[in-house]
């Protein structure tokens, strides 16, 4: 599996750099096949023949991805086009209100522009001046000006990565009509819907700055948090923990493998309701690159589980880089994808065999196990994320170990007190005050800490 | 008096303890308001000094364009410290809308 998907990857990489076209990578994919399918009595030849495949199929993957569809938004808008266009579609993810303006990702199904009319496809990022609510799968028509987003700090690069070539901005309300139709797509709707629960609950409990804190930690939301508590994390080296990561989906497997416990239902069953859970939190948490890695791995470590076979952390990595490359193969250039899988691959690759050389084994008090456990774990991090943090955020922060230590710890905490928070606030209301009343000085204790070790000399060092 | 596993007996635990600290918590800040400076977010942690931050850190507000960003920069080299975060209307492009933005994000010691 990893030679598999070290090929794709290599494929895909080949691919961009080259700016090969779909067509001929294909056809050449054909050829391979077939002299796959010949060589199937020689296991050389057709090992090599399959790698072939396999990188030409990466290649061919990233070619697609490119092409975009005729009937696509982009081919009817040009460049500084003033025109004011009138777009029909629905809204295909939850609305978010933030410096006094609703925003939301908006799927186009049909444009207008003065007699002309097509039926049309794509995705724009539609700005409402005030406050309105609008849900998932709501259909509208709106009226306003189309433009390319701004290329500034790489939003545009990052807003093509998602599909969105176009950013509509809209200033009064009777520019949008609705349509009183809806276009739900159940499997996304009702993670939405839980969503929304959630958020609820955190923010009703917590006050705002905490409430966006947890909201990142637990859903992977992340537009609440002023920008420089991000920065000061950027610094610290410690913004990883407002990601979702494998670390929360332990936590929902371990809750749901507890609570299905308690039902005496046949394991068969539990592992099924925690497999859709997985899924289901995956989706809530709107399929990021690290949710989904770790989302795949813990999947097949329940099948391991089930079909009492060893899980390789290894294969079940390459595994969930197959599945995310196979659906978007330009995630490859994603900063996410990339901090993502190096942090895990460093942490398994290193921590046992410094472990090994240091002979950290043979330490027998619990706590100073743990402490350097804990050290460990987020230097391994730090080795192999290093490089990607220097080159895409300039910046060097020897304080990253030490920070990790303290904030790492906490964020853990947090994170469980935010599950906490979530089942409680669900299924026995009047006990989550006092578990928020928790969170909120773990949270605040997180940031007086972090703000402190950015404050301390050489913690950091810009490379530019 | 209960069968439970030692996994549910943590579970348990961490809920019962983390209820309790919170009550602590409650209780604290009602009887002591000196206690909210710790179990609160300081300004300091979430906005900047605008009389010390830095072009660079200016240039991390939502926006703030690298234009505007000199401007305030060089209206403070001319004018001196701010006293208020109301003179940053005072700067050619920032209105209403745009002082909202700043006002979350920047403070004037």
């Amino acid at each position: 599996m990893i030679t598999l998907a070290l090929t794709f990857c290599a494929g895909i990489f080949c691919g961009h750099y080259t700016k090969a076209t779909f067509l001929p990578a294909y056809s050449f994919a054909w050829v391979f096949l077939l002299l796959t399918v010949l060589s199937l009595r020689s296991i050389k030849m057709f090992n090599i023949f399959l790698l072939a495949l396999i990188f030409l199929w990466g290649m061919a993957s990233l070619g697609n991805s490119r092409v975009l569809p005729r009937c696509h938004i982009r081919n009817y808008v040009f460049y500084k086009d003033n025109r004011p266009y009138r777009v029909r579609g629905f809204i295909i993810s939850q609305p978010v209100f933030k410096y006094n303006r609703t925003s939301f990702v908006f799927a186009i199904e049909e444009i207008l522009c003065d007699s002309f009319e097509a039926k049309s496809c794509g995705k724009i990022l539609v700005y409402i001046d005030g406050r309105y609510q609008w849900r998932y799968g709501e259909a509208l028509a709106l009226y306003g000006r189309l433009y390319r987003p701004f290329s500034q700090k790489g939003y545009r690069g990052y807003l093509t990565s998602q599909g969105i070539y176009f950013i509509m901005q809209i200033k009064t309300r009777e520019c949008v009509s609705v349509l009183n139709q809806k276009r739900l797509w159940r499997l996304k709707g009702f993670p939405l819907y839980l969503k929304d629960k959630i958020e609820g609950i955190i923010f009703r409990h917590l006050s705002s700055l905490p409430a966006s804190i947890l909201d990142a930690m637990l859903l992977g939301e992340k537009k609440y948090i002023p920008p420089y508590i991000t920065d000061a994390m950027v610094k610290s080296g410690t913004v990883h923990i407002l990601v979702v990561s494998g670390f929360n989906v332990g936590i929902v497997t371990y809750v749901m493998l507890l609570l299905l416990k308690l039902t005496r239902l046949p394991k068969i069953y539990r592992f099924f309701i925690t497999a859709c859970s997985l899924v289901s939190y995956c989706l809530i948490t709107g399929a990021s690159t690290p949710v989904v890695r770790a989302t795949v791995m813990a999947l097949v470590f329940v099948a391991a589980y089930w079909f009492r076979r060893e899980p390789d952390l290894y294969h079940s990595c390459a595994l969930a880089a197959m599945f995310i490359l196979v659906i978007n193969p330009r995630q490859l250039f994603d900063i996410g994808f990339q901090l993502s899988f190096s942090s895990v691959i460093s942490i398994i690759y290193f921590t046992e065999r410094i472990k090994r050389m240091l002979h950290l084994d043979s330490l027998s008090q619990p706590a100073l196990k743990f402490i350097t456990n804990s050290l460990l774990v987020s230097f391994s991090a730090w080795l192999g994320t290093m490089l990607l943090v220097a080159h895409y955020f300039k910046i060097f922060s020897p304080i990253t170990v030490l920070a990790n230590l303290f904030i790492a710890s906490l964020a853990t905490l947090i994170t469980l007190l935010g599950f906490a928070l979530v089942i409680t606030g669900l299924a026995l209301p009047p006990l989550a005050p006092s578990i928020a009343a928790t969170a909120e000085l773990a949270i605040a204790l997180l940031l007086r800490i972090n703000a402190l070790l950015v404050q301390l000399p050489a913690a950091y060092f810009y490379l530019h | 008096m209960f069968n439970l596993t030692r996994q549910e007996r943590q579970v348990i635990l961490f809920l019962l303890s983390a209820a309790l600290l919170g009550l602590g918590i409650n209780f604290l800040l009602k009887i002591n308001p000196g206690f909210k400076k710790i179990a609160r977010v300081e300004k300091y942690v979430t906005h900047k000094d605008l009389n010390r931050v830095s072009y660079q850190e200016l240039l991390l507000a939502p926006g703030l364009s690298p234009a505007l960003a000199k401007k305030i920069i060089s209206y403070r080299n001319t004018h001196g410290r701010f006293k208020d975060l109301q003179q940053l209307k005072e700067i050619k492009g920032i209105g209403d809308c745009r002082y909202q933005k700043l006002e979350a994000l920047f403070y004037v010691e």
